[in-house]
């Protein structure tokens, strides 16, 4: 773990952070990875990878039907909007 | 009326000898009264609660069929979905949202006539072991105000300890409803994995998320159980078994049960945390149970393996907020790649932002196979661990948290916080039950619990057997004489 990784990360998560706070965030990190070095370890030959809780159904898959779940009004009060569409700034910086 | 079980609540409003209406306006007045000083509620829908409860009066004036939580008052963690009323996470990201639309669990209480009475204070967007986190309010522990109440489902725990309500929901991610349960001295089960709708809970780590109950006794956890607890189709991960219903016989003894303790695992127990759990093992085996040592020695590698899992699903779950669909808006940007960075660092608070950095180097592509896959794969042997022990166990028991609760001020350092869910993430790792009863005090006269553990799905052999270890602990009484007189 090095600030150029750091930074990179920061820039994936879309976390801006001060300089102080990557000190600090590096310097956290740093520990947490030191701490993941004994589970590493473990023998894990011939172990199959958790991909969720037994069931005996498998996969839970529902029909592909439309149906309306939420009132598109109460959805729409919560963003900024114009004629019933998301309003966004520009997706290219000019 | 606030140490009276919601169940017996229930029946003194059916027999009329108490309404809807003069149940809610004490919860209230208690509200009023503790809460400024407890900080458990961000949020009280006084008006709603009592028109509700004069709708409720009428009907039962009526004669008219009434739900299995009539006349109760019920608080929901602030990260679960109740339509039209804000919902935060404890978050400045969503300090403006309003809920578009109804958890599950919402509307199965709302259906059975229980009354939401407000929402309650949490660690953000549920990461942490504190409430601290929390960018509203602090939370204080009612039992001793200098303590932390624990977390991340601090709020409700505070809330139902202090008498401001008799029962209230929270979820548990690594121990968010155990752990801060043992801190207040009040019952707090997390259920099997999918036995209880994630439908409208704000995802934090969906693979251990669960939404669950949190009250003064067994017999309310159950009633409400019996309203949640039930197949959802619009979880994917809801498991399709019949719903939740406590056998009517009541069990008076574990006899013949097998039920397995870690000893060797419970080395860092503090030295009261270990007198009060030596003391109620023995008492396990006075009502019959046959105790075995179990080898768990697997678990001193879950707080790693939590860290790395909870964080990756972290990361993934608060993608979304990104001021586009949720909160937190700015206007004066130039792009959306200005919108994305400059709304998740107001937004954010100090231990979401680390969360999230961890789980995003966690999933970078070149780090994804060395550290995910590992902890996955460990994943698997614990589980299987635990396959091994509950075939020849019933259940097995252990402290819910190490010591009891911490000072607030003292302790602030995340990581340090975050062992006290020790004992309880391997229930989430593994998609177990979970309950929290409390037991006994410590030296200080904090509050300690005692955690039964049982298999996925079983449910109602926990509650049970919870409900014979409650019945045989002096813990009533030790509330009685030891509580802060406004909780008594």
């Amino acid at each position: 773990m090095d600030k150029e990784l750091f930074l990179k990360l920061a820039n994936l998560a879309k976390i801006d952070c001060s300089t102080s706070e990557q000190e600090a965030f590096l310097g956290h990190l740093e520990g947490m990875v030191l701490s993941f070095e004994s589970l590493m370890k473990i023998d894990t030959d011939n172990v199959a990878s958790f991909c969720g809780f037994e069931t005996k159904e498998g996969n839970a898959l529902r029909d592909d039907i439309v149906e309306m779940t939420m009132d598109p009004q109460d959805f729409l009060k919560n963003i900024i909007s114009k004629e019933g569409m998301i309003k966004l700034p520009a997706l290219l910086k000019t | 009326m606030h140490n009276l079980k919601a169940v017996d609540l229930q029946k003194k409003f059916l027999n009329g000898e108490l309404s809807a209406v003069s149940i809610v306006k004490y919860f209230l007045q208690r509200i009023e009264k503790y809460d400024k000083k407890i900080g458990a509620f961000l949020d009280v829908y006084a008006k709603e609660a009592i028109f509700l409860a004069k709708g409720l009066d009428e009907k039962r004036k009526k004669g008219l069929p009434l739900g299995k939580l009539a006349g109760i008052p019920i608080a929901l963690k602030d990260n679960i979905h109740f339509q039209g009323k804000p919902l935060t996470c404890a978050s400045k990201f969503l300090e403006n949202y309003v809920s578009a639309f109804d958890a599950t669990v919402t509307k199965l209480i709302i259906q059975a006539d229980g009354i939401i009475i407000g929402k309650t204070n949490m660690d953000e967007f549920a990461m942490g072991a504190s409430t601290n986190t929390s960018a509203f309010k602090k939370t204080y522990n009612p039992w001793n105000f200098q303590c932390s109440p624990g977390g991340s489902s601090g709020g409700s725990s505070a809330a139902v300890a202090a008498g401001l309500v008799p029962i209230a929901l929270g979820s548990d991610t690594g121990g968010s409803i155990r752990q801060p349960a043992a801190f207040c001295g009040i019952v707090g089960f997390k259920p099997s994995y999918g036995r209880v709708s994630r439908y409208g809970l704000v995802p934090f780590a969906s693979s251990f998320d669960q939404i669950g109950p949190m009250a003064k006794n067994c017999e309310d956890i159950s009633l409400i159980m019996e309203v949640i607890g039930q197949y959802c189709d619009k979880d994917s991960t809801s498991l399709k078994v019949p719903r939740y219903s406590l056998p009517a016989k009541e069990i008076d003894s574990l006899k013949g049960m097998k039920i397995g303790v870690p000893w060797q695992f419970l080395e860092h127990l503090s030295a009261d945390g270990k007198v009060v759990f030596k003391k109620h093992v023995h008492s396990l085996r006075k009502l019959g149970a046959t105790i075995v040592d179990i080898d768990l020695d697997i678990l001193k590698h879950s707080m790693a393996l939590y860290y790395i899992l909870a964080s990756a699903e972290a990361s993934t779950s608060l993608a979304r907020f990104d001021g586009v669909c949720y909160g937190k808006r700015k206007e004066d940007v130039d792009s959306i790649e200005d919108l994305y960075l400059l709304c998740r660092k107001e937004g954010f608070g100090y231990e979401v932002k680390r969360r999230i950095l961890l789980g995003t180097f966690i999933l970078y592509s070149k780090k994804q196979n060395h550290y995910y896959e590992k902890a996955l794969k460990v994943r698997s042997l614990i589980i299987e661990q635990f396959h091994r022990i509950f075939s020849q166990c019933c259940l097995v028991v252990m402290p819910t948290t190490p010591s009891e609760a911490f000072d607030a001020e003292r302790v602030t350092d995340p990581t340090l916080m975050s062992l006290a869910d020790m004992y309880t993430m391997c229930a989430n790792i593994a998609g177990l039950c979970a309950i929290s009863v409390p037991c006994g005090l410590a030296e200080n006269n904090n509050p300690l619990g005692f955690q039964i553990l049982g298999p996925i799905k079983e449910d109602e052999k926990v509650i049970s057997a919870a409900l014979t270890f409650e019945k045989n602990t002096n813990f009533s009484s030790l509330f009685h004489k030891k509580a802060p007189l406004y909780m008594r």
